[in-house]
């Protein structure tokens, strides 16, 4: 799909051509230069004219000239290198101590000047100003920067309060903002500079803009957060460089909050406005398990050495997570675009220091100089595969409804970085960030030998044993992996480079797995394929816990990676089951070539059918309800079915994990069986089966294709939590309509067979 | 925490955190001196890109993108599609073919309802199109037909064109299916002017697909207006008890009939359920096609009274349609006139308001 460098000048420039779409194809069409038989006769267009898919007519097809695939131009890398930048770690955002006044509202430090965070949103205040009939005076909740609408982009009323708020009370407050790109953002220090309007970014602060490297927050359990997010976008909504939208919704993938903050109920919010999002570190099942926290292994860390009890279900703790944007049809633009952070939950059990030995601290790799959330020795590696216009500027195909795919592997956001590391045990927290990319990992020491690595969590949870590895499972996009590496037994000047083997060259799935030696060779129409990140094994290294400290290979590593890391929730016989399929519907009788010609041969394409207990057949939209779940703590056991064929999916189940049980009749790799997951391959043709309960919250969530550009065209549903004890979400959420004026609502319809409540549409149970 | 906080800053190239003005600053600078030093942009953007006003500037989707190819309307009137149909226009595109016997006609029909609830608008500042998925097929007359079927109107041209240049018109616009039966079901909305391009789709609510339409006009999304539901009533809890049938009525039905309000795109259905045969009903219900192949003596004749327009195959489940016969049934003895029940009026009414927002009303 990409061609490669050493092609000549004119192929370059065809190519580019064709990127940009001034392709002769479309001029010398409309200029009569080039006949359509002639396209027919290049494969362009069959002679029913109804396929035009080939090549040129895309930045991200091959060539319409060459009657060989030759492509797009590479993203031009204006003479730099790989490994030739340092990667940038990811830039931890200082928490806010937040205190709690009389009105039961979290207060920030005076001299910050945000407003309180409060159960209710701002938007209800809004709303009852304007009701009470006090038009004449401006209303005090106005949002400040466009005079329209509330100041607060969350939903008002009960429904999108936040949850529990005095159980979990907010203690630390984050503020960030989502706004144009600082000045050095560049995936390279050679590269042009992104303009402002090429990426969109998280800044730390009110009205900080951000650079490339992503925010890590350290979140803890026992120590519920609020993460207020400004929308600091450009509010004409056409200044954005050809893609994203200036309307932003955060989801934090995939921890244990209220579907309020979630992020992902089609309440996105404007410029201007902010949207108080409360992550209360809540453990799973804490209604329902160890409710009166008496185990210590359900906690998180003290700011000493000791431990914060908490409720709920150790087997449950959660650690490697991240947040980004699930602006409904926007998604995949807004994310490509930047808009994505880590969050890493520390428990006692995982709590980022590698000596405290209390019988709880499982000390993996992390560091000594913090009580807690070191990360000397924890590294985020976000991986993202990008493109750019042969300006330099980041550059998205938004008429591209395969996928997206770029050529030039980044990790932090800088392209095909190195990192110097000690020779000891590092932790490395592996997000697949990219769009539509599959990737497989391993890594090479220099005579090109796999360097074996133990694999420790997947999707953020501990998997019961390490498992040693000399190559990763494949990762698609949301997948992250949590790897041990000992580089202890390399020495100092030894590199060891990071190698991705999928060759991928449309969206819709993988062409294949590459041998190591083919992908060191590297592929002429994927460049992203082979090296991508170096480590460069050294004698000392600056601290990132405690900057002026140096780190030395002569100081002992301590940390451990015992052979248990928790253990096993059993899988039981479960309350109902669930089968959630999305292919073409063969249930529609028009498709079964039944003698009803001629029309009947063709048959529409739902690209997002769901069948549960065998029933059929829906496409989806926000507003619809595809399953229900009638109250907490009872377990299902779902499958995922592709159904479709030869695509791939990776799946998502917003709010809770599954456990993997099995892939049907296929093999489940050693990494995935029993594991606790969040994203799911299911691979062409493929299945998954999990086992998973609701509880502590409810409100409407989703579960869709994270290959965020099937998102955007509909592969997504919505699902239903009910609680079971007062609150709102007893009943179904009402879903809301986001104006720059204000929110209205509109009442969801709830698809039958969604239900289990009703009548023979029930399962198992 | 102190130590952690300030931490932050990390061993890249980046530096510290500047002060905005002063990073504004060294942002224009290096912009400039990046300019300055590439000269003029080696690649060839400059010489083939036409002139641009200025606010479409930032957009890369204008001209240079689209296609300029001619197609042919359903009134027979030849258009280049980029100057004369996109260019300084607000769009709305969706593909279908007229054999469509899935959901095309019925995203033609909820699209119809959008339509009439932008009143005006249509023909001066938004304009419809629909582009035929298969141009050998669908000629200029057949689109005439199709067009009226669903009353149309001004504003709304049905296209067609040699089977090449509708090829690169949908190609262009993401419609990328490799099968005529696999094709995408949204919506595209696009500010020709602008640059903006993004998409909905035609089966979520109506009111919001309107807004997101209007919204493609920087001149709309600039005036303020009042929105309707705030504060406490929009808490007011939902009653999913509700016959289960309603929700795909709406969704799947109301597009093109009413209970008791009269011929829409196909018949009135109120009473429908003692006028004919239960087994018949639920039949016709979810295999209307197959009925037609099969040249049902009833489906024959209801052909001949609405020559222009067949019943789709929804795909609906064998428990699907049972449901919504129990909601038609339900219905049945419905006067005229009952307008206020949730759900059983057509989508787009002609007093402007839809059968959602009624039923969100009625809550």
């Amino acid at each position: 799909m990409f061609i490669d460098d050493r092609e000549s000048r004119r192929r370059q420039r065809e190519a580019e051509n064709a990127r940009n779409n001034r392709a002769e194809i479309t001029a010398a069409l409309s200029h009569g230069t080039v006949t359509r038989r002639e396209l027919v006769k290049w494969g362009l267009l069959t002679p029913a004219g109804s396929l035009a898919f080939k090549n040129g007519l895309s930045p991200f097809a091959p060539s319409a000239f060459a009657q060989v695939p030759t492509g797009v131009p590479r993203s031009p890398l204006f003479g730099t290198t790989k490994f030739s930048e340092p990667m940038p770690r990811v830039e931890h955002l200082k928490p806010i101590p937040l205190t709690r006044n009389d009105d039961g509202h979290a207060v920030f430090p005076s001299d910050m000047n945000e407003p309180n965070a409060k159960r209710l949103s701002y938007h209800t205040d809004f709303s009852n100003w304007s009701n009470s009939g006090s038009g004449s005076s401006p209303n005090p909740f106005l949002n400040p920067i466009t005079g329209r609408g509330p100041m607060e982009g969350r939903p008002p009323g009960e429904f999108f309060a936040h949850q529990r708020w005095d159980e979990y009370f907010p203690k630390v407050g984050y503020v960030l903002s989502v706004g144009q790109c600082a000045a050095e953002t560049y995936f390279n220090h050679k590269m042009p500079q992104q303009q402002p309007n090429s990426m969109w970014t998280f800044g730390p602060g009110r009205f900080a803009r951000g650079r490339g490297a992503p925010q890590l927050i350290k979140a803890r359990y026992g120590e519920p957060l609020l993460l207020r997010i400004y929308n600091n976008l450009p509010v004409d909504r056409t200044q954005n460089n050809g893609f994203g939208r200036n309307e932003i919704a955060t989801h934090f993938h995939n921890a244990h909050n209220g579907a309020e903050s979630d992020g992902a109920n089609n309440a996105f919010h404007f410029p201007g406005t902010f949207y108080d999002y409360r992550y209360g570190t809540t453990l799973a099942r804490s209604d329902k398990i160890n409710t009166l926290a008496t185990d210590r292994r359900a906690s998180g860390p003290d700011d000493g050495t000791g431990l914060v009890l908490v409720p709920g279900d150790w087997r449950e703790l959660q650690g490697t997570m991240w947040f980004h944007d699930h602006r409904f049809f926007f998604t995949a633009e807004n994310v490509y675009k930047g808009n994505f952070a880590n969050i890493t939950y520390y428990s006692g059990r995982d709590r980022g220091n590698e000596e405290i030995d209390d019988g709880v601290n499982l000390r993996l790799p992390s560091g000594r100089l913090l009580p807690w959330g070191n990360v000397d020795f924890d590294v985020n590696l976000n991986i993202t595969d990008c493109c750019t216009r042969s300006n330099g500027q980041l550059f998205f195909d938004i008429f591209n409804s395969d996928g997206t795919l770029g050529d030039l592997m980044c990790v932090n956001n800088t392209y095909a970085p190195f990192f110097q590391v000690l020779p000891r045990k590092y932790r490395f927290r592996v997000l697949n960030a990219c769009m539509s990319r599959f990737i497989k990992i391993v890594l090479l020491d220099s005579s090109n030998r796999a360097v074996p690595f133990q694999f420790i969590a997947n999707d953020g949870n501990l998997v019961v044993n390490p498992i040693t590895l000399t190559a990763l499972d494949e990762q698609a996009t949301a997948e992250r992996y949590d790897i041990i590496v000992d580089f202890s037994r390399f020495k100092i000047g030894s590199k060891i480079r990071m190698v991705n083997l999928i060759r991928q060259t449309n969206g819709r799935k993988p062409d294949k797995v590459l041998s190591i030696a083919d992908a060191l060779k590297g592929d002429s129409q994927d460049p992203s394929v082979g090296p991508f990140m170096e480590f460069r094994v050294v004698g000392q290294v600056p601290s990132v816990d405690v900057p002026g400290v140096t780190l030395r290979y002569t100081d002992p590593d301590k940390s451990r990676v015992p052979s248990q890391l928790t253990e096993q929730i059993p899988i039981v016989t479960p309350v109902r089951t669930r089968i959630v399929e999305f292919k073409r519907d063969e249930n529609n009788p028009s498709s079964s070539n039944g003698g009803c010609t001629p029309s009947c041969e063709d048959k529409d394409f739902l690209p997002w059918v769901i069948r549960v207990n065998g029933e059929a057949t829906h496409s989806l939209n926000a507003n619809r309800i595809s399953l229900l779940i009638p109250k907490p703590g009872e377990i299902e056991h779902w499958t995922y079915v592709n159904g479709g064929g030869g695509w791939d999916h990776p799946i998502h189940l917003h709010f809770e994990e599954g456990i993997t049980m099995n892939r049907g009749t296929n093999p489940i790799p050693a990494t995935e069986r029993f594991a606790r997951k969040d994203v799911w391959r299911l691979r062409p043709g493929g299945s998954v089966t999990f086992q998973v309960q609701f509880g502590e919250f409810g409100g409407s969530y989703v579960n869709h294709c994270h290959n965020t550009v099937h998102e955007d065209f509909g592969m997504l549903l919505r699902y239903q939590v009910l609680t079971s004890g007062g609150s709102p979400q007893m009943a179904v959420s009402p879903t809301p309509i986001p104006t720059e004026d204000g929110i209205e609502f509109r009442t969801p319809e709830i698809l039958p067979e969604g239900d289990p409540r009703t009548g023979s549409r029930s399962g198992t149970g | 925490m102190t130590d952690e906080a300030t931490s932050r800053t990390t061993r890249s190239l980046r530096g510290r955190p500047r002060p905005l003005l002063i990073s504004v600053l060294a942002c224009v600078l290096a912009l400039l001196a990046t300019l300055a030093a590439q000269g003029p942009p080696p690649h060839v953007e400059a010489a083939t890109q036409p002139p641009q006003s200025p606010s479409a500037s930032s957009s890369p989707w204008d001209g240079s993108y689209f296609p300029n190819v001619e197609l042919v309307s359903h009134d027979g009137r030849r258009f280049r599609f980029y100057d004369d149909l996109v260019k300084d226009k607000i769009v709305v595109i969706n593909f279908l073919y007229t054999s469509c016997t899935n959901i095309c006609p019925l995203t033609t029909a909820r699209l119809a309802a959008v339509k009439d609830r932008l009143g005006d608008a249509v023909g001066r500042d938004i304009f419809f199109y629909s582009i035929t998925l298969d141009p050998e097929m669908d000629g200029p007359e057949l689109l005439k037909t199709y067009a009226e079927t669903y009353h149309a109107g001004a504003g709304w041209l049905f296209l067609t064109g040699t089977p090449a240049d509708v090829g690169l018109v949908r190609y262009k616009l993401g419609e990328r299916s490799r099968e005529l039966a696999e094709h995408r079901n949204d919506v595209m909305l696009g500010n020709g002017r602008t640059g903006e391009w993004g998409r909905d789709s035609a089966f979520s609510d109506i009111e919001q697909l309107e807004h997101a339409i209007r919204s493609m006009d920087p001149a709309w999304r600039s005036a303020p207006r009042s929105v309707r539901t705030t504060g406490a009533k929009a808490t007011a809890p939902i009653d999913i008890t509700a016959a289960t049938g309603q929700g795909l009525f709406m969704k799947a039905c109301a597009a093109c009939h009413t209970i008791g309000s009269g011929d829409l795109v196909g018949p009135d259905l109120a009473g429908v359920t003692a006028r004919r045969d239960g087994a018949w009903l639920l039949r016709f219900v979810k295999e209307p096609d197959r009925m037609r192949a099969e040249k049902d003596p009833v489906v024959m004749e209801m052909d001949s009274r609405y020559p222009n327009v067949r019943m789709p195959n929804l795909g609906l489940s064998e428990q699907d349609a049972k449901d919504v016969l129990v909601y038609l049934a339900g219905h049945a003895t419905s006067s005229k006139g009952e307008d206020s029940t949730p759900g059983i009026g057509p989508v787009g009414g002609p007093d402007g308001r839809n059968a959602q927002s009624a039923s969100h009303d009625a809550d």
